[in-house]
């Protein structure tokens, strides 16, 4: 949906995505070795247009670019999806998560998507279905969500083929403490990333 | 060229990772499914200071494997 929310952190913001960034999302979600755990898009930036022209028009869906604050190069997106409610509460679904090859900003850019699921749009909770052959990103939410893992079956299709994932969900209640307890590493982080240090 | 000790490094990977790293294997972290990028961060920063260096950015994400960060330590220790 057109919104605008945006977050900065110490080295990355998150911003809304635009239409001018449909050759960067090609860009990236054409590069195999990086989406091969993720639905195919099409080579073809104008198909973009009108994925992004119709996500604009959609409610519940926020889609965001991973900003390089230092050199604003766009490092990757991520976006909170499928906002609803059931009996517990209000909800959503987070992913579209890609990066750049080498991208440093992997911890930052899910500290910030966390704390815009919970300290902006108020979301109980948030969950992520996760290829179980993705091991490192598996690896890297069992450690966002450690009580809080599951293995859904048949649960995503990517390529026509049906898939198990691995289904992680994060509660608002237990946010401030993952907060806590990422925040110093992505702080250290950061210094580096903005001194040039090295 | 100064000489990193190899076990020193495995054990500060196996500290990282939670899990035994053999010295006399060379690890990489695309075989090793906790290898995660968190882990990698804290693993640089413990050779950071064990080691006394400071690797450029652009070193980080390639230092993937147990070889690659022992190389990499003794390049910058020699500098």
């Amino acid at each position: 949906m057109q919104h605008d929310l945006h977050i900065e952190g110490p080295a990355f913001t998150l911003r809304p995505v635009v239409l001018e960034d449909s050759e960067r999302i090609v860009q990236l979600r054409s590069d195999a070795d990086r989406t091969r755990y993720m639905h195919a898009v099409p080579n073809d930036v104008e198909a973009q247009r009108q994925w992004l022209r119709r996500y604009f028009e959609r409610s519940g869906d926020y889609y965001f670019a991973v900003m390089r604050n230092r050199s604003t190069q766009i490092e990757g997106f991520v976006g909170i999806y499928d906002v609803r409610e059931d009996e517990q509460g209000t909800f959503a679904e987070w992913g579209r998560w890609i990066l750049r090859r080498e991208s440093m900003a992997a911890a930052e850019s899910a500290w910030l998507i966390f704390r815009l699921a919970f300290e902006r749009l108020h979301l109980g909770r948030v969950f992520s279905r996760t290829l179980p052959e993705n091991s490192a990103v598996v690896s890297f939410l069992d450690r966002c969500s450690p009580s809080d893992r599951r293995l859904v079956k048949d649960c995503v299709e990517l390529q026509g083929i049906t898939h198990d994932a691995v289904e992680h969900v994060l509660y608002a209640p237990d946010f401030p403490k993952l907060r806590a307890a990422l925040e110093p590493l992505v702080v250290r982080l950061a210094q580096r990333l903005n001194s040039g240090a090295g | 060229m100064s000489e990193v000790n190899r076990e020193v490094v495995a054990n500060l990977l196996s500290s990282a990772l939670g899990r035994p790293v053999s010295p006399e294997t060379d690890l990489s972290r695309d075989e090793c499914a906790g290898w995660d990028s968190l882990k990698h961060v804290e693993f640089v920063f413990m050779l950071e200071e064990r080691f006394g260096v400071l690797f450029p950015e652009e070193t980080i994400p390639k230092l993937n494997s147990l070889d690659r960060v022992v190389s990499e330590v003794e390049r910058l220790r020699a500098a």
